[in-house]
């Protein structure tokens, strides 16, 4: 609580606080910053008022905002940083974070986590971890997501399974008996593997493998752990037709909000459509694995361009902290369903969108999904079309093994 | 009409001599005072982004820090790259089917829609037309979620009547297919519209003299349609060609080039590769050589239709 | 003596012909190609008519375990939320300034181009033909990054100017026009020609009054392509208030969840516009066969 004091402090008397933070700020003087981000879909209004209610909190920073999809986002960024016209803060999912933090585009955060007066050490450590590249912090968290396991009620009790599966020997039972074919299939879980949050890396990692070291200096495919992962359940995919093969995100999320599917790994953003959908789904924690229990942690982090000048860093790291606030991330959470960036949110303090705080339980097990500076290598390039070839038949262990060496290839040079 | 004697020695005497000359150049400063303002807007906005897009074709560009001269670095590292050999054929075997299906659809349907007596011609145009209004990006979705199995609607009603549907946008060998549809389905009323367009310039007399000789249906169709519409098909044939060479909105949206690059076109690999890979450079050499092919192609069939052109 | 500027006369002028009922056999052929034709525009129109269906349902029963095509609840919501979340008549207006902007601006230096390329003749005259078609074949990709980096050296990035004149005349519409001047029997230009009247007065008054249908047509597809673009709007501006309509539907869809009853309400908004103005033109499209006097 004393941390909310300093921040209320420092947040409500403007540029004379932002001396805390280490720069030097020009006294009195309005700064403006353009901000980017993909935070289309049902966060976008929540997200403006948010940033309304900053603007009108601060006078002497302005926060002008322009929310793209993620894609035009993606195409308007690199040229912008190469004219010249590139904002001054960016949102993106760390895991494309590092490709551009090579680049020395962003500015090195450092010491905005080492100063106290930000209270950086409230955030949660899943989060802070997909800023890191090669250790240096170059993003603050702007949401955070851990994935959980959805699980429709009515499908399992009509297959007489009593609850959700606590580790993996029960889960492969219980996917297999979901799982019928026929003229109108049902499938014991979709299980997604190209524009989707990532599902397939969980099931690496909970068998002690991974596509690549948590570093991400070397490929890990060709692991035994690995192989075995992906053959366990490919074989399922195959045979017992527990899903059906090469789907994409929204696709899984469609076939469980239909009731076609009876698990989903999914994040938090989905329970106020199933809702009212008439889904009567449970959350469950992803089933321990037979190495570790993990869940992957879906970040999206804020960077500042490393071209602003000192005044326009400092308001930056005003409205990166005011952002991350409790109260901020408490009113966010509620209407979005994402977790809050910091820890010591109650369930109380959630109590309007109970589902968040199923959620905020299992954020000690996140991990972020990262690939490092080759993520687009790797992850389009390399693993995805593995992963199709397998489930379409091609045979594991092979295709595993030169995947990896293409990965490695990717890593080493 | 015809031209009395006086006029036409006036116009002999204008074609020759040095009045001739100047006559000429007044021609060609005609020609090119109407061509003005497109010529300055092309130059200006396609030409000259071409010509630096060349340039960067020659370097190793990726949008930060430096970017050094590597001469034809570009060109021999797509020579030897199976992504580049495996989308291109998957872009021909777009191309291959995509472009005379849809053609000879259009052609047929304008002949439909532009007989005398069809009662709601206008109405069926428009619903044929309809999809060519629509966004592709926005069109896709639709097609997307009824080819995906079991919420589909299709495969629902199929499901009724006991037909199990596979998962098209899942197969490595459907979901080529599965696109192709949408591509044809999405250009086809545009193509027909425009067959309609050139069906209206042929003078219905010529029909009515073939009918009076005895001419039947088909008859009429190859020597009198066709040839008649040598101008307007050489036009679709061209569009619809580079049309599906660039096709790229509904992919991207369907399928993303997958599973397994099973859909990735050449066009998918230049957006793949200059704003995931940050590899700008290369990406301009593959965009100059996919231009080269599609240039190739069309100066082909240019050549092929001119031959058979009819002009007044 | 004739001056160009009369109206064209009938080339043949066509017997008084008494009017015949259509034989038996032709009220059948009739009748098949009506069938077939209504079944083709059925297939070809059900993906619309698919998302106008979900437009009107609840968001929740669009993804159902029991898909129907039409639900027995209707609704109107979807619309009105579209209508506020995206503050559709601004992106409307915007959306008219752009596509009709350039429709304008095209068809006028189109045509020009088309005529010289038709019907002056001219030294160099097929190797302008082969540059212009050489603009159609650039993939945007390639030519994108470089575009921009030359309109921000303009400082044109989101400005009026930057959005409509790269895209103010167009290799397509040049294409087409020229397939189209060609096919015009040339009697009545050279007529003219001969009585002296300048180029100009040719293109004015003989060509563009026959090219009506062709003009029409040409100017609804300039519109409608320049209607429904997503990617060149939003890069050229760097701020929303220049948005379309096209990126505003784009908001819709979300990075996780996709706002699927919004999207379909949206799109709908946006066409029918587009198909007023296509059966708008349908009509003066027959209108203008029917008084152009040549047929």
């Amino acid at each position: 609580m004393a941390a909310l004091g300093l921040l209320a402090a420092g947040c409500s008397s403007g540029p004379a606080s932002s001396a805390s933070s280490g720069s030097s700020a020009a006294s009195g003087g309005h700064v403006t910053l353009t901000y980017w981000n993909g935070f289309t879909g049902p966060d976008g209004p929540t997200v403006t008022a948010l940033v309304n209610q900053f603007n009108k909190t601060h006078p002497n920073i302005t926060i002008k905002m322009s929310i793209m999809p993620w894609d035009v986002f993606y195409q308007k960024l690199l040229p912008a940083f190469a004219s010249g016209n590139a904002p001054d803060i960016v949102a993106m999912d760390t895991q494309q974070l590092p490709q551009y933090a090579a680049k020395n585009v962003f500015l090195p955060l450092t010491s905005y986590y080492s100063d106290a007066g930000n209270d950086t050490s409230a955030l949660v450590a899943g989060a802070v971890a997909g800023t890191k590249v090669n250790g240096t912090e170059y993003a603050v968290p702007a949401n955070f997501a851990p994935l959980m396991l959805y699980w429709n009620k009515k499908l399992f009790a009509a297959a007489h399974i009593s609850g959700p599966p606590q580790n993996w020997a029960q889960w492969q039972a219980d996917v297999v008996k979901l799982s019928h074919g026929g003229s109108s299939p049902q499938y014991g879980i979709a299980l997604a593997e190209n524009n989707t949050i990532p599902m397939w890396p969980i099931l690496l990692w909970e068998n002690g493998g991974g596509v690549t070291n948590p570093d991400a200096t070397q490929g890990m495919l060709s692991d035994p752990a690995s192989v075995g992962a992906v053959t366990q359940w490919s074989q399922l995919v195959l045979k017992d037709g527990i899903t059906p093969q090469n789907i994409t995100g929204a696709e899984a999320d469609s076939l469980f909000q239909a009731q076609k599917a009876a698990m989903e790994m999914n994040g938090p953003w989905a329970t106020t459509g199933y809702q009212s959908a008439g889904v009567d789904f449970g959350l469950a924690p992803i089933p321990a694995g037979p190495q570790k229990t993990v869940t992957l942690a879906d970040v999206v982090a804020m960077s500042v361009n490393a071209k602003d000048n000192p005044a326009q860093v400092s308001a930056a790291e005003t409205f990166m902290t005011w952002w991350n606030s409790k109260s901020t991330q408490v009113d966010y959470a509620v209407h979005t369903g994402f977790v809050p960036t910091v820890t010591g949110v109650t369930a109380a303090d959630l109590a309007a969108n109970p589902d968040v705080a199923q959620f905020e339980s299992v954020e000690g097990t996140a991990q972020p999904y990262n690939l490092g500076t080759q993520y687009t290598n790797i992850e389009t390039n390399t693993w995805e079309p593995a992963i199709e070839k397998i489930l379409q038949g091609a045979p594991v262990a092979a295709t595993l093994n030169g995947a990896n060496t293409q990965v490695n290839s990717y890593l080493g040079g | 009409m015809s031209v009395s004697t006086t006029r036409r020695r006036a116009l002999v005497a204008r074609v020759s001599g040095p009045f001739a000359t100047r006559t000429r150049r007044r021609r060609l400063l005609t020609a090119y005072a109407f061509m003005l303002p497109s010529l300055v807007i092309m130059a200006l906005f396609m030409f000259y982004p071409l010509i630096r897009a060349a340039w960067l074709s020659l370097t190793n560009y990726s949008f930060f820090g430096a970017s050094q001269f590597i001469g034809l670095g570009n060109y021999t590292r797509l020579l030897h790259d199976p992504q580049f050999w495996g989308d291109l054929g998957n872009t021909a075997y777009y191309a291959a089917v995509t472009t005379p299906v849809s053609i000879v659809l259009a052609l047929g349907l304008a002949l439909l829609l532009n007989r005398r007596g069809l009662p709601a011609r206008g109405i069926l145009r428009a619903a044929i037309f309809l999809p060519a209004v629509v966004s592709l990006a926005v069109a896709a979705i639709p097609f997307r979620l009824m080819f995906t199995p079991s919420i589909g609607l299709i495969t629902y009603w199929l499901g009724a009547l006991g037909i199990h549907a596979t998962d098209w946008l899942g197969s490595t060998t459907l979901a080529m297919p599965a696109v192709i549809i949408v591509g044809i389905w999405k250009n086809v009323g545009f193509y027909m519209v425009i067959y309609i367009a050139g069906l209206q310039t042929i003078p219905r007399e010529f029909y009515e003299a073939a009918r009076i000789d005895g001419a039947t249906t088909w008859q009429r169709f190859r020597l009198i349609t066709l040839p008649l519409l040598n101008n307007t098909t050489m036009f679709v044939t061209i569009i619809a060609l580079i049309s599906s060479f660039q096709a790229f909105d509904q992919i991207y949206v369907m399928t993303q080039g997958g599973p397994a690059f099973s859909t990735e076109t050449l066009v998918m690999l230049i957006y793949r590769q200059g704003f995931q890979n940050f590899s700008m450079g290369y990406a301009s050499a593959i965009g100059y050589v996919l231009v080269l092919i599609i240039l190739l192609f069309s100066l082909l069939q240019m050549r092929f239709f001119n031959r058979r052109a009819i002009r007044y | 003596m004739r001056s160009a500027t009369d109206t064209p006369v009938q080339i043949q002028a066509a017997p008084a012909r008494p009017s015949r009922p259509p034989s038996g056999r032709r009220i059948l052929s009739t009748g098949w190609a009506l069938a077939v034709g209504i079944a083709a525009a059925l297939i070809i129109i059900f993906p619309l008519v698919w998302v106008f269906a979900n437009s009107i349902k609840p968001e929740s029963e669009i993804i159902t375990a029991h898909p129907g095509l039409f639900s027995t609840t209707v609704t109107g919501s979807n619309y009105v939320q579209a209508w506020d979340a995206i503050d559709f008549p601004r992106l409307f207006l915007n959306t008219v300034i752009f596509a009709g902007g350039v429709t304008l601006l095209s068809l006028a230096f189109d045509s020009l181009t088309a005529y010289a390329l038709a019907r002056l003749d001219f030294p160099g005259r097929n190797v302008i033909f082969v540059l212009v078609l050489v603009t159609l074949m650039l993939p945007f990709q390639v030519n994108l990054v470089p575009l921009f980096l030359f309109l921000s050296d303009l400082h044109w990035l989101n400005t009026y100017q930057g959005l409509i004149l790269p895209r103010a005349t167009n290799a397509f519409g040049i294409f087409f026009l020229r397939q189209f001047f060609m096919s015009i029997p040339k009697e009545l230009e050279d007529a003219a020609r001969v009585d002296g009247a300048s180029e100009f007065r040719i293109y004015r008054s003989v060509v563009l009054r026959l090219s009506v249908p062709a003009l029409l047509t040409l100017g609804l597809f300039h519109f409608m392509y320049n209607w429904n673009d997503l990617l060149w709007p939003l890069i050229v501006s760097t701020n929303s208030s220049m948005y379309t309509l096209s990126s505003g539907l784009a908001l819709f869809l979300g990075q996780h969840v996709i706002q699927y009853g919004l999207v379909m309400a949206g799109s709908v908004l946006a066409i029918v516009p587009m198909v007023v103005a296509f059966l708008i033109i349908q009509r003066r499209f027959t209108e203008s066969i029917a008084t152009s006097g040549l047929r």
